[in-house]
């Protein structure tokens, strides 16, 4: 599905390395790039950013948090960051929980946002297809990450 | 003041620095140089000269061109700089590149999907340093500097007969 881009700031390479998976596999399920969305009207999709407080980087927030309109594409991002304890020395059963979590936090807020601006085509589809999507980051299993 | 001599500096011949009472030098040829007051990284003392530029006397008493002591976005000051890397959304490597805007949040369209990692925080001129090394052994494809892939076998722009500056430099004195 062509719905919702994952992005993210980790800040420390050992931050990227445990976060880095559950990106890569919601970017599998939720980011398949195709011409047309078939969730919005004119908005190209929702976007998600992780920011993975780290031992060099620290955002001393938590959770979902400023949503906004991307400066640069018709887009509506919207942040949700992670504190250290929060990732560090944590099971994957753990993880997908916690991560599952955030991502429902910022896509009901980026939802409701699309809905005000008139953009859902279909909001049935657009929740039917997201639990379908995070049903799936429950179960699948990690993609490695390239190199180093 | 080089090897605290009045006089000289460094190795330089004796009398060929004129030390003047408002606390500049005249150098051998005539020309004025001002302390700045600052050390570059190998401890030598930072003047600018009036007709423009930045310079260190080496131990030979030869005028070596430096950076501006003084630190802004473009010098290689001390200020913070962060090293990162940046990944597209399907996990490819892209670049190693450098930040001062430490601790800021990158915007979802600079990030497009990818990761970005930040990989440690130094002293800008140390940063730079690393940054340089990485490139020349590990560049990314985003990675354009004319240095990017000099040491690095697989790579396209590979020469076996470069040499990387901070060693050139230590070999030119």
């Amino acid at each position: 599905m062509y719905m919702i881009q994952f992005g993210a700031q980790s800040g420390s390479t050992q931050a990227d390395k445990i976060i880095g998976s559950y990106h890569l596999l919601l970017n599998k399920i939720f980011y398949q790039k195709q011409d047309e969305s078939d969730y919005f009207k004119t908005l190209l999709f929702l976007s998600i950013v992780f920011r993975v407080s780290g031992k060099h980087q620290n955002f001393e927030s938590e959770g979902a948090e400023f949503l906004q309109k991307s400066a640069s594409r018709n887009v509506y991002t919207i942040d949700f960051t992670i504190p250290q304890e929060r990732w560090q020395n944590k099971t994957d059963v753990e993880l997908r929980s916690y991560i599952a979590e955030g991502v429902r936090s910022c896509f009901d807020l980026l939802k409701q946002k699309a809905i005000e601006l008139g953009e859902v085509i279909d909001e049935d589809k657009l929740e039917r297809d997201f639990e379908y999507g995070m049903t799936q980051f429950m179960t699948l299993s990690l993609p490695e990450l390239k190199g180093r | 003041m080089g090897n605290g001599q009045r006089g000289a500096i460094g190795d330089a011949k004796e009398g060929a620095y004129t030390y003047n009472p408002d606390g500049s030098i005249t150098g051998p040829s005539g020309g004025r140089l001002t302390s700045t007051g600052k050390r570059d990284d190998s401890g030598n003392e930072i003047y600018k000269r009036d007709s423009g530029g930045y310079y260190v006397i080496d131990d030979n008493g030869v005028q070596r061109t430096t950076n501006s002591p003084n630190e802004h976005g473009n010098t290689l000051g001390n200020q913070p700089t962060e090293i990162y890397q940046k990944y597209d959304a399907e996990g490819n490597y892209l670049k190693t590149g450098i930040s001062q805007n430490a601790n800021t949040r990158y915007t979802d369209a600079e990030i497009d999907g990818g990761r970005i990692r930040v990989i440690g925080e130094r002293p800008r001129n140390k940063a730079v340093q690393i940054e340089r090394n990485i490139t020349e052994r590990h560049p990314g494809p985003d990675n354009k500097e004319s240095w990017a892939g000099k040491r690095d076998p697989s790579h396209p722009k590979y020469d076996p007969n470069y040499i990387p500056p901070h060693i050139k430099n230590n070999t030119d004195d």
